[in-house]
């Protein structure tokens, strides 16, 4: 599903990635563990799409498709889904409408019909009990004053309402001394 | 006295540039008192009007323009403006073929049906369409219930009474320059009286004013509401208005009377120029509410997009005791549009109530500022106000500036302010985008989610094109 060759880069003037080979396949957990500073977060940022990384040189290929000459909309919209360490608040946007959104453009992607707003109420009904979270939270501004747990909380909300082919969850605050990067397909 | 003016004027012709023809078309261009006695004539106005008019252009000599302002544009010739033209006579389009693709574009992503399209470009509508039943059932229920909805110059025959009774009560000729010319020189604009204890059962808006067409560079509303009464009105169109006249300077009247509540939303699209800022219309506008009566309020809301410099202060002033004031706006500027905007809130009577929400944004090279005035006068025991200014730029070419002045001759008051600036965080889109939303739906969705506290006070069909207006306007405005 996922495979990375030779994937090497920098921002500004460091080169952080020298070289990563990755072969992901369906049904696989992939964990990436290593000191802070060996370039997880990097690997992850460059996966998802960010500018401010360089690639200088590797490929990496996903479902057949050269992932690097994508935009991020375009690689999530794919089926990447990429949980944030730090998720940013966006006032004024509630979660719902934020989800209903990026729900539909995915779908719309997907050749899939738009939900309506009573579909996408079931849905989200459906995931709020898998995840556990609650509806007050998200009617609240998109992570406005949320705590670090419910910050995830709402990530992994979103990961469950998106239904990706590939999970890259940055678990840099597990607690353990050797961090964690999860790299895992969901089906 | 009026006849002998027109003699003079035909037998003068050769000098003054006028054709033989008395019905002339257009006057020449310049101002002075001929030209104000031939528009008020050409009106048909009466003499009290007429001097009315002659006092405020007289005003309006002495007076200079002000420069205090946060914009700046190369002089105004007065004098290089032709004040007063027929409703001119376009070629009309055959068909929505014929009309300029861009502008269609528009149009679409701003969901504009195809009818309302067919009349914003002139293309004949047809008769049977539902337009024109549904104005006319509209216009019977105003009457039946005692509503008066008319142009102002239809208001100036039918009603003069009421008209000559508020006309200059709330913005006096001699209040600013603007103002004052204005006065001299208004073609036409909105008369509204509510009567007493009437609740108008729908939003009243210039599109069933029929013949709104072409009356906007001087125009002039007055809205009167009395007491116990409630009235919406919505001004202007999400659709982009082109103008050859290049100067708006119009004002707004609103006299609320006891236990009345009258909401004014504006949403403004006027040509803003070209993206190197050239050309684009001047909207500089006085629009003032008087809520004069004990317990009555005042609401206006503004979604500000167009025009090349918006340069306005609608305000309140509470006269009455538990009188209130709100003033909502969202000003946006691009490329290298210029906004000068915010409002005014005097406290008169006892335990009056003012709320301001600004939510200014700017993109390109634009400068936006917000400029509001909280006067609380000695006698206003009990006054509150708050006040939220908040800011977002978009790119780093871009100005917002902010001149909050508070005022307050009594200790009784209760002030709040708060003010915030932002900027679009690449952080922000980047997350929308690692959710599968594309770049320009990110902005539009940030924006939007800043502006909703304004949005969510239009009524709700305007609130749906206003949101998609926004995401419109700042298309292209990020990267």
């Amino acid at each position: 599903m996922l495979s990375i060759k030779n994937l090497c880069a920098k921002i500004g003037d460091n080169q952080i990635l020298n070289g990563i080979d990755l072969d992901v396949k369906p049904g696989e957990i992939h964990a990436i563990m290593g000191p802070n500073g060996s370039g997880k977060s990097t690997l992850a940022s460059v996966l998802a799409g960010r500018e401010e990384f360089e690639v200088t040189d590797g490929s990496v290929d996903f479902l057949g498709k050269d992932l690097l000459e994508m935009s991020p909309d375009e690689r999530a919209r794919d089926g990447i889904f990429m949980a944030f360490q730090y998720p940013v608040e966006i006032p004024g946007v509630s979660t719902i409408n934020f989800m209903k959104t990026a729900v539909n453009q995915v779908r719309s992607h997907r050749g899939l019909p738009a939900l309506d707003a009573v579909s996408f109420l079931g849905l989200m009904k459906e995931k709020m009990k898998l995840v556990d979270i609650d509806q007050s939270l998200l009617n609240r501004s998109l992570n406005e004053g949320f705590s670090g747990g419910e910050k995830k909380r709402n990530e992994i909300f979103q990961l469950a309402m998106l239904d990706p082919r590939l999970a890259i969850l940055d678990e840099t605050d597990s607690g353990l001394d050797i961090d964690a990067l999860r790299i895992l397909p969901t089906a | 006295m009026s006849k002998d003016i027109i003699e003079e004027f035909t037998s003068k012709e050769y000098e003054h540039g006028w054709t033989t023809n008395i019905e002339i078309e257009a006057a020449p261009k310049g101002l002075n008192e001929d030209i104000i006695r031939f528009i008020s004539e050409k009106k048909n106005e009466p003499d009290w009007l007429l001097e009315w008019r002659l006092k405020a252009y007289r005003q309006w000599t002495k007076m200079t323009e002000p420069t205090w302002h946060n914009v700046t544009y190369p002089p105004i010739d007065y004098q290089d403006i032709i004040y007063y033209a027929a409703p001119k006579q376009k070629a009309r389009p055959e068909s929505l073929e014929d009309v300029d693709p861009e502008l269609l574009k528009t149009f679409e992503k701003l969901g504009i049906s195809l009818v309302e399209q067919k009349r914003l470009t002139g293309v004949a509508v047809d008769a049977v369409m539902d337009s024109v039943s549904v104005a006319t059932t509209f216009k019977e229920t105003l009457a039946e219930l005692g509503i008066i909805f008319c142009s102002f110059s239809e208001a100036v025959q039918k009603h003069p009474e009421l008209v000559r009774k508020y006309m200059g009560s709330v913005v006096p000729i001699n209040d600013n320059y603007f103002a004052a010319l204005n006065s001299a020189v208004f073609t036409d604009g909105s008369f509204c009286y509510i009567p007493k204890g009437v609740r108008c059962p729908m939003e009243l808006s210039t599109y069933f004013r029929i013949n709104a067409a072409n009356t906007g560079q001087f125009e002039r509303t007055l809205i009167v509401a009395d007491e116990g009464s409630y009235v919406s009105y919505l001004e202007g169109c999400t659709a982009p208005m082109r103008d050859e006249n290049q100067l708006h300077a119009a004002v707004v009247e609103i006299y609320a009377m006891k236990n009345a509540h009258v909401k004014y939303s504006t949403v403004q699209n006027w040509y803003p120029g070209d993206k190197d800022g050239k050309g684009g219309i001047y909207n500089f506008v006085t629009k003032r509410g008087l809520a004069a009566g004990d317990h009555s309020k005042i609401s206006w809301t503004q979604v500000e997009t167009g025009s090349a410099i918006t340069w306005k202060y609608p305000s309140c002033i509470l006269k009455g005791d538990y009188s209130s004031g709100e003033f909502y706006s969202v000003a946006v500027t691009n490329n290298y549009q210029q906004a000068d905007t915010g409002t005014k809130m005097i406290h008169i009577g006892k335990n009056t109530r003012s709320r301001i929400v600004s939510k200014g944004i700017s993109a390109g090279r634009s400068q936006n500022s917000y400029r509001g005035q909280v006067r609380v006068l000695k006698q206003a025991h009990g006054a509150r106000n708050f006040s939220q200014c908040d800011s977002l730029l978009m790119g780093d070419k871009c100005g917002a500036h902010t001149f909050p002045y508070i005022d307050v001759e009594n200790n009784t008051a209760h002030i709040e302010h708060e003010a915030t600036t932002s900027k679009i965080g690449e952080d922000q889109i980047f997350y929308c985008q690692q959710r599968g939303i594309d770049e320009e739906s990110a902005v539009a969705l940030i924006v939007n989610g800043y502006a909703k506290e304004v949005l969510k006070q239009l009524p709700m069909e305007f609130a749906v094109e206003a949101q998609k207006l926004l995401a419109l306007t700042l298309e292209g405005s990020v990267g």
